[in-house]
C-alpha cells in the first residue's frame, strides 16, 4: 500500500500533478488564508480588549466606515498615496528610460557601468532610506550643501510637513531607477537591426528617430513598468519608516503606512485590515484596468 | 578621420556614462565616505566628500555593538527562506510546465496576484495566525512570512524557465530507466540552474533585507535582523552619523558582494521574460 502510494506520487503519470502541491499547500497556508483572515478580522472588533476572545463582535462595515469617514484623515492619506505613486511612476520611467537609452550606445565599459547602477536596487530599503535621512539632514546634510551653489537657502526636509514627502519620493524613485532600466534596456535592445537601420537612411532626426521609432516600439513595456511602479509603490512601508515613520504629522503617511500603524501602534487590528482591503482593492483594480485596455490591445494587434 | 571622431565620441560618451554612474551612486558612495569620518567631521559644514582624516572608530564602535548577532540572524532567514522558496518553487514550477488543465491557469492567476501584493497586507493576518501556532518572537515566524511573500515569483519565473524545456528530455530519461522524480531531480533541475539560481538570489537579497515581518514579529533584540537593528541604532545613536553609516556599510557588504559575484547572471534572469 505504502509502496503503491510512493510509486503514484514519485514515478507514475501522475507524479508532476503532485510536485506542485506542497507550494499551494505552503501558499494556501500562508498566502491566501492570510489574505481570507483580512476580510473576516475587517469586519469585526478586534483590538487589544477582543484579541484573545473566541467570539470577536461583528461590526460589519464599521471598521471601513470609521477609517473613510469618521477618522477625519482619509482624504489627506488618500492624497498623499496619489502624490507617492504618481510621482514616482512618472520620474521612475523618464529616468529609468534615460539611463537605459544611454547605457545602451556602445562605448567603453558600457555594460559593466550598467551594471554598477543595479546597486541601488540590490540595497534594501532600509539601508536607502537610511542614507537619504543623512543626505537630506536639515543642517549639514549634503543636498542642502549641493543645493546652496544654486542659492537655494537651507531646506528642512524631512521635517518639514512641505519638503518630507518629496524626500521620501527622491529616496524610493532612486531606489526603483535600476530596475526600470534594466526592463527599458531590454526592450531597446529587442527592437530589430533594421528598422534602426531603415530610420537611419531615411535620415531621421536623432529625436524624430526617438519620438516616431523608439517610443511606439517600447510602449508596451512602458506600461507594463507604469503598473509595475505603481504596485512597487505600494511596498513603500520600510523605506517611509525608516526615514519620517509617516510624518511630520501623517505628511508622508500613504495608506500602508496607516494600515501598519492602526494594527501595531494602536492595536487596532480590525482597522488595520480594513485598510489593508482597501489596498488590496485598489490594485486589483489597477490590474484589471491594465490588463483589460493594453493586454488584450496588444494582442489584438498582433493579430 | 571618420574613425577618429568616431573613437573621440566613444571616449566621450565614457567619460559622461562615468559621471552619471558617479552621480547616481553618489548615495552609496557617501555612506561609505562617511562612515571613516570622526564625529566632528561628519557634522562640519561644508561637508567633505573624501574624509580628510581617515578613521575606522565608527567600525569599531559598531561591531562591538552586537551588529554581527543581526547579520548571523539575518543570513539564516535569508537561507532558510531561498531554501524554502526554491524548492518549492521549482517543483511547483516545473509541474504547472507540464501539467495539462484548465486550472493550470487559474493557478497561475492566483500567483499572479498574490506576487504582487504588498507586504503590509500580510502582516496583520500573520501576526495572529503566528500567535494561535505560538511561534510569535521566533525566527521560523519571519522565515514562514518571507517565504509566503517570495514563492509566488519564484513559482512563476521557474514555470517560464521549464517551459522551455523539451518533454522529450524526460522521456529519454524514463526510457534509460530513470524515475519520474528521478529525471525531474537528474536532468531538468541541473538544466534550469541559471534560472533557479537567479531566484535564488533575488529571494536571498529580498529576505536578507526583510523590514516589516521581523519588525512586527521579533521582540527580543538578539533575535533581530539587519535593517532592524539599524533602525534601533539610529535611534539610541542619530547624530553620529558615522557610526550610523558605518553599521550600514557593513550590512551592505554580504549583498553588494554577492550582487558583484553574480551580477550578469541576474540581470540575464531578470530580462530573459521573468517579469512579463
Amino acid at each position: 500500500m505504502a509502496a503503491k502510494l510512493k510509486k503514484l506520487i514519485f514515478d507514475s503519470d501522475k507524479t508532476s500533478y503532485f510536485l506542485m502541491l506542497p507550494a499551494l499547500l505552503f501558499a494556501g497556508a500562508f498566502t491566501f488564508y492570510p489574505l481570507l483572515y483580512n476580510f473576516y478580522l475587517s469586519v469585526h472588533k478586534v483590538d487589544i480588549s477582543t484579541l484573545l476572545l473566541d467570539n470577536r463582535p461583528f461590526v460589519g462595515l464599521e471598521n471601513y466606515m470609521h477609517v473613510i469617514v469618521n477618522s477625519g484623515d482619509f482624504l489627506d492619506i488618500f492624497g498623499n498615496t496619489l502624490i507617492f505613486v504618481v510621482s514616482n511612476v512618472f520620474f521612475q520611467l523618464i529616468i529609468g528610460f534615460a539611463f537605459a537609452y544611454f547605457f545602451v550606445q556602445k562605448f567603453y565599459f558600457h555594460k559593466q557601468m550598467r551594471g554598477f547602477v543595479l546597486i541601488g536596487w540590490v540595497m534594501p530599503p532600509v539601508i536607502v532610506g537610511t542614507i537619504w535621512r543623512w543626505l537630506l539632514n536639515g543642517d549639514v546634510g549634503f543636498l542642502n550643501y549641493a543645493l546652496s551653489f544654486v542659492g537655494v537657502s537651507r531646506i528642512p526636509w524631512l521635517a518639514s510637513t512641505t519638503f518630507a514627502m518629496i524626500g521620501v519620493i527622491m529616496a524610493n524613485v532612486w531606489l526603483n531607477i535600476p530596475f526600470n532600466m534594466i526592463l527599458i534596456t531590454s526592450a531597446l535592445v529587442n527592437i530589430p537591426e533594421d528598422v534602426k537601420e531603415a530610420s537611419a537612411i531615411d535620415g531621421a532626426s536623432s529625436f524624430q528617430r526617438l519620438r516616431l521609432i523608439v517610443l511606439p516600439l517600447i510602449k508596451p513595456t512602458l506600461m507594463a513598468l507604469a503598473v509595475l511602479n505603481i504596485i512597487f509603490s505600494f511596498r513603500g512601508f520600510a523605506l517611509i519608516w525608516s526615514m519620517t515613520m509617516g510624518g511630520p504629522v501623517n505628511s508622508t503617511t500613504i495608506l500602508p503606512v496607516w494600515s501598519y500603524v492602526e494594527t501595531f501602534n494602536h492595536y487596532n487590528f480590525g482597522r488595520g485590515t480594513a485598510l489593508a482591503n482597501i489596498i488590496l482593492i485598489l490594485l486589483v483594480i489597477i490590474s484589471l484596468i491594465y490588463i483589460k485596455f493594453f493586454v488584450y490591445k496588444e494582442e489584438g494587434e498582433t493579430l | 578621420m571618420r574613425k577618429l571622431i568616431k573613437e573621440n565620441k566613444k571616449v566621450l560618451l565614457s567619460i559622461v556614462g562615468l559621471i552619471i554612474l558617479l552621480f547616481y551612486l553618489f548615495p552609496a558612495i557617501w555612506m561609505v565616505s562617511s562612515s571613516f569620518k570622526s564625529l566632528s567631521e561628519t557634522l562640519s559644514f561644508p561637508p567633505t566628500i573624501i574624509p580628510n582624516n581617515i578613521q575606522v572608530d565608527s567600525f569599531i564602535r559598531v561591531l562591538n555593538s552586537g551588529v554581527l548577532r543581526f547579520m548571523f540572524n539575518s543570513l539564516v532567514i535569508a537561507t532558510a527562506t531561498t531554501i524554502l522558496t526554491v524548492t518549492f518553487g521549482a517543483l511547483a514550477g516545473y509541474s504547472l510546465s507540464r501539467v495539462k488543465s484548465k486550472w493550470v491557469n487559474w493557478i497561475l492567476l492566483i500567483f499572479l496576484i498574490a506576487q504582487m501584493l504588498p507586504e503590509v497586507l500580510m502582516v496583520t493576518p500573520l501576526f495572529i495566525i503566528f500567535s494561535d501556532m505560538g511561534i510569535m518572537n521566533t525566527t521560523l515566524a519571519v522565515i514562514l512570512g518571507k517565504t509566503a511573500v517570495s514563492l509566488p515569483l519564484a513559482v512563476i519565473m521557474l514555470r517560464t524557465t521549464f517551459l522551455a524545456m523539451p518533454r522529450s528530455l524526460e522521456e529519454a530519461a524514463w526510457i534509460d530507466g530513470c524515475t519520474r522524480i528521478g529525471a525531474v531531480f537528474k536532468i531538468l533541475f541541473p538544466m534550469a540552474k541559471t534560472g533557479i539560481l537567479v531566484i535564488a538570489a533575488m529571494t536571498f537579497m529580498f529576505s536578507y533585507g526583510d523590514f516589516i515581518f521581523s519588525l512586527s514579529f521579533l521582540n527580543d533584540l538578539s533575535r533581530q535582523t539587519v535593517t532592524v537593528g539599524l533602525y534601533t541604532f539610529i535611534g539610541a545613536d542619530v547624530t553620529r552619523w558615522n557610526n550610523v553609516m558605518a553599521f550600514a556599510t557593513i550590512i551592505s557588504l554580504p549583498l553588494i558582494a554577492m550582487f558583484i559575484a553574480l551580477q550578469s547572471k541576474i540581470i540575464q534572469g531578470m530580462t530573459d521574460g521573468a517579469f512579463k
